[in-house]
């Protein structure tokens, strides 16, 4: 499909601006649970993201039937005129961009995933493992993207490695790693030996306590609740109210040790160089040593707030690609020596919010709750829930590894470049019937 | 597509086209910020032989491509896939709006959603509305034609208040199978209007009394515990462990059927075929006719969620619960409706012998661990009992309870169903499914509260 063509051909149809995205996808997954594997799947799709402005009147689809698409976008453009002015809506970015240079790793098209999975199961059960389950993802994603004022072409390609061991008391540990660079990709064995030996540390955990504790975050658990708080960090999201970044714009509000960016540009599974108005992709600083530095901006959203476009427009609103966060100076080790009575959690996950303007909270850890005494794992727990409230959380960071990890797992972790986080004054609770 | 299939060299497969056309309006504090309209259509072939293979495609002319790939990847696994064999059915059915989707149009829909914007004075507030028709067609290797045509419309909002510094927020989602006759069941205009009201009551509401109380929860919650520690944990591919690295597992095991779970006079049932249900349907997506399941009866665990691979692998047959969110999905074992079957208490009779209690209208942020045991509830709008009366609202009342804690401490079931609506994620990649979960006020005694 001549996306070019298409375009101008809507600009004569009397419209100002037109944003078209066309994304080819073949994308393969193999999953596993008992030490077997399920299902072998592929995906063969193309879409296209469509975005058609008249003065601030604004529409937007995604076409999942190209031969119907003129068809359809003859359809759509009629619409326009009588929809109501979107008094948000600034314009799509006019600047002329310059972007960075497509990259893939071509060698990932290569990998055999089935034979991954069984080594990955392999692992797992030569560490003790009972039974293990997860996913192998591949996706490789062809995207070009034309509008009144820029055109580019993106192709991109990533594996996903997921796997969640057990022992013989339901005990899990979990890997859930993710690389745009075949060379980054580690043995799937030694991944898969890796949840096996948290799975066999954890013994018959026992049923955890409630109180305050310095905690350890894995750079999966951590890149859950950064995970959350990015989409938070939206303009959207900022402008609703419903967020606790809201009104919050240079001020202090977390631990100096705390810095965080969104950044497509770092070339992991995020990566990706324009965004859905082909703005060019950049590293964007959210918090800086505690202080809140920027939101996600599409060009709209920075009109209104008076700032810049951050490059993260998306179909609605702007969103994140891609976590990173500076890391501290300390191994893992040396953080974990530092708790005398605390917890070292893997994973966590149903994060809800009862409060998104102040970030109260609870999430669930599970695979790998480590109750950890004078800097040595003691026993491993079960049953509790982290009941916290974000600005307070990330308030108490008191330092980061000097390893980072690329996390990344189902919906609940977007990509990200992540340490250990040491965290004090944690409050866990638990069921009480 | 039968001509496809039938070229597949297969112990069992099949072919499914599925075509979503959907619209969506969303108005943000005042502001129309997007009208959304598409048209989707797309196949997946699955096929059974050692393993099991699953292509996808929105490609008409790649359909025959994913096929020979499918039953590529159904061989990379040298096995045996025990499959349930089930009957064969040949049909046709559909759910008709009582106002047709396509008679509603966008001005219209911006017009209603405005309008209710308007009478709101809360600072912050959104709102969704979405509607979709569902056409389907699956065959089988088994001979099974079934086609469909499912219309579904759904409401979704949020909205938050602030008051001296102190900020109180609610969401909720309706939806039916059907059409715009959705606005004659709910006026959702005097539901958020209410929903202000409350919020504004609680923000200047005190922290909810820690200690052991009597607790009455309302349908809203009802639905929702009925759905995440007896639905969810009810599905039989996460007793199977099928699931385990995202959405979990179960702390049901497959021999549990017959067990205690809670008190004698709760059944929670599962029903596809309530009408007008958000999760209505008449055949499931792999062909299966719909029916009504007891999942805790009596206060027992009594039947599972399967779809074919769970059936076969328990050695039992398929009840008809997979479902698939869309084309480029596979079916697994799903909910529908979800919810505590009613009793005969009135509201007036549930309370009226509560001395020290606590009435959790509706609920906030909640979540369940991930073999659906240990959960929490957080009360949006709740009140204190006293002696039987309700009296004064209070803020956020925290319920953390184990499944068998909370099912065996319940001593009256009212006869006031309600059902709300959700959005049910499972499955790897995520599978969106359109639920109603429900039921009618419950009580609880001694729960320790916070």
């Amino acid at each position: 499909m001549d996306i070019e063509n298409l375009k101008d051909k809507l600009l004569k149809m009397n419209l100002d601006e037109v944003s078209l995205v066309l994304e080819e996808r073949e994308k393969r997954q193999v999953r596993f649970s008992n030490n077997d594997i399920d299902i072998s799947k592929a995906w063969l799709e193309s879409s296209l993201n469509v975005f058609l402005s008249k003065g601030k009147k604004v529409f937007f689809t995604t076409i999942k039937q190209l031969d119907k698409a003129e068809e359809l976008l003859e359809k759509y453009v009629k619409m326009i005129e009588n929809l109501p002015e979107n008094k948000d809506f600034y314009g799509i970015n006019p600047e002329k961009q310059s972007y960075q240079k497509s990259k893939i790793d071509i060698e990932l098209l290569n990998l055999d995933l089935e034979w991954i999975a069984r080594e990955a199961i392999n692992g797992a059960v030569e560490k003790g493992a009972q039974r293990a389950a997860g996913v192998i993802y591949r996706d490789y994603v062809k995207r070009k993207i034309a509008t009144n004022y820029n055109y580019a072409e993106d192709e991109m390609a990533n594996v996903d490695v997921v796997i969640r061991a057990f022992n013989e008391y339901k005990n899990a540990g979990q890997e859930a790693i993710t690389t745009a660079n075949s060379e980054d990709l580690e043995d799937p064995r030694e991944i898969g030996q890796r949840a096996g030996t948290v799975a066999t540390l954890g013994g018959n955990p026992k049923d955890g306590k409630e109180g305050k504790f310095k905690v350890l975050f894995h750079p999966l658990a951590f890149g859950s609740l950064v995970s959350y708080s990015l989409n938070l960090a939206s303009a959207f999201m900022i402008d609703s109210g419903m967020s606790f970044f809201a009104d919050k714009l240079g001020e202090k509000v977390f631990s100096d040790k705390f810095t965080l960016y969104d950044d497509s540009t770092f070339f992991g599974s995020g990566h990706r160089i324009f965004d859905e108005e082909a703005t060019a992709t950049r590293k964007t600083v959210l918090v800086e040593k505690g202080v809140v530095k920027n939101y996600l901006h599409s060009y709209s959203t920075a009109q209104k707030f008076n700032t810049h476009t951050t490059g993260n427009a998306g179909i609605i609103m702007p969103i994140p690609w891609q976590a990173v966060m500076e890391r501290g100076n300390k191994s893992y080790e040396e953080l974990l020596s530092q708790i005398d009575k605390g917890l070292f959690i893997v994973n966590l996950w149903y994060t809800r919010f009862q409060d998104y303007r102040n970030g109260d909270f609870s999430t669930i850890p599970r695979d790998g709750i480590f109750y950890v005494e004078n800097g040595e794992i003691k026993e491993s727990w079960k049953s509790i829930r982290v009941s916290e409230n974000m600005v307070h959380l990330f308030s108490n960071i008191l330092d980061m590894s000097k390893e980072r990890i690329w996390v990344k797992w189902w919906d609940e972790v977007i990509p990200s470049y992540l340490p250990y986080v040491l965290v004090e004054d944690v409050n866990i609770t638990r069921s009480t019937l | 597509m039968r001509k496809i299939l039938d070229k597949i060299d297969a112990k069992y497969a099949e072919i499914r086209y599925m075509k979503i056309k959907s619209n969506q309006v969303v108005v943000k504090n005042g502001t129309v910020s997007a009208v959304e309209s598409s048209e989707e259509g797309g196949f997946a072939v699955r096929v059974i032989n050692g393993g099991v293979g699953f292509v996808s495609t929105n490609s008409v002319d790649k359909v025959a491509e994913a096929a020979q790939l499918a039953e590529k990847l159904s061989k990379k696994r040298d096995g045996k896939f025990p499959f349930s064999q089930e009957k064969s059915y040949e049909d046709f059915w559909e759910v008709k709006e009582k106002r047709k989707i396509e008679n509603f149009g966008t001005e219209e829909k911006i017009e209603f959603l405005m309008d209710i914007d308007k009478s709101l004075s809360a600072p912050m507030k959104i709102q969704f509305l979405h509607d979709k028709i569902i056409k389907k067609i699956y065959v089988n290797s088994e001979g099974s034609l079934i086609k469909a045509r499912i219309p579904r419309v759904e409401y979704y909002y949020m909205m938050g208040v602030i008051e001296n510094g102190n900020f109180e927020q609610g969401y909720r989602q309706y939806g039916i199978t059907g059409g715009y006759e959705i606005l004659d069941l709910w006026n959702f205009k005097d539901i958020l209007l209410q929903e202000e009201k409350t919020l504004r009551k609680v923000v200047k509401a005190k922290k909810s009394p820690e200690g052991t109380f009597d607790l009455v929860v309302g349908p809203e919650v009802a639905g929702i515990i009925a759905h995440e520690s007896c639905g969810h944990p009810s599905e039989a591919d996460r007793i199977m462990g099928r699931e385990a690295a995202q959405a979990g597992e179960s702390f049901i095991k497959q021999s549990m059927v017959g067990e205690k779970i809670g008190s004698e006079i709760v059944n929670v049932v599962d029903d596809p075929t309530v009408p007008g249900s958000f999760g209505y349907y008449k055949y499931d997506d792999e062909g299966i006719p719909a029916k009504r399941r007891y999942l805790y009866k009596e206060g027992k665990i009594n039947e599972f969620l399967h779809n074919r691979e769970s059936a076969g692998r328990m050695g039992t047959k398929s009840n008809g619960a997979a479902r698939s969110s869309s084309w480029n999905r596979e079916p697994i074992p799903r909910m529908s409706t979800t919810f505590f079957e009613p009793r005969d208490y009135s509201f007036e009779e549930i309370i009226e012998d509560v001395k020290r209690g606590i009435y959790m209208k509706s609920f906030t942020e909640w979540n369940i661990d991930d073999i659906r045991y240990n959960q929490k509830y957080v009360g949006k709008e709740a009140y204190v009992i006293e002696n039987g009366e309700l009296k004064e609202p209070v803020k956020r009342p925290i319920l953390e309870i184990t499944t068998p804690g909370f099912y065996s401490r319940i001593d009256a079931i009212g006869k006031d169903l309600e059902f709300y609506a959700g959005t049910c994620g499972k499955g790897d990649p995520m599978q969106g499914v359109d639920v109603w979960m429900g039921g009618p006020h419950l009580r609880l005694r001694n729960i320790r509260m916070r």
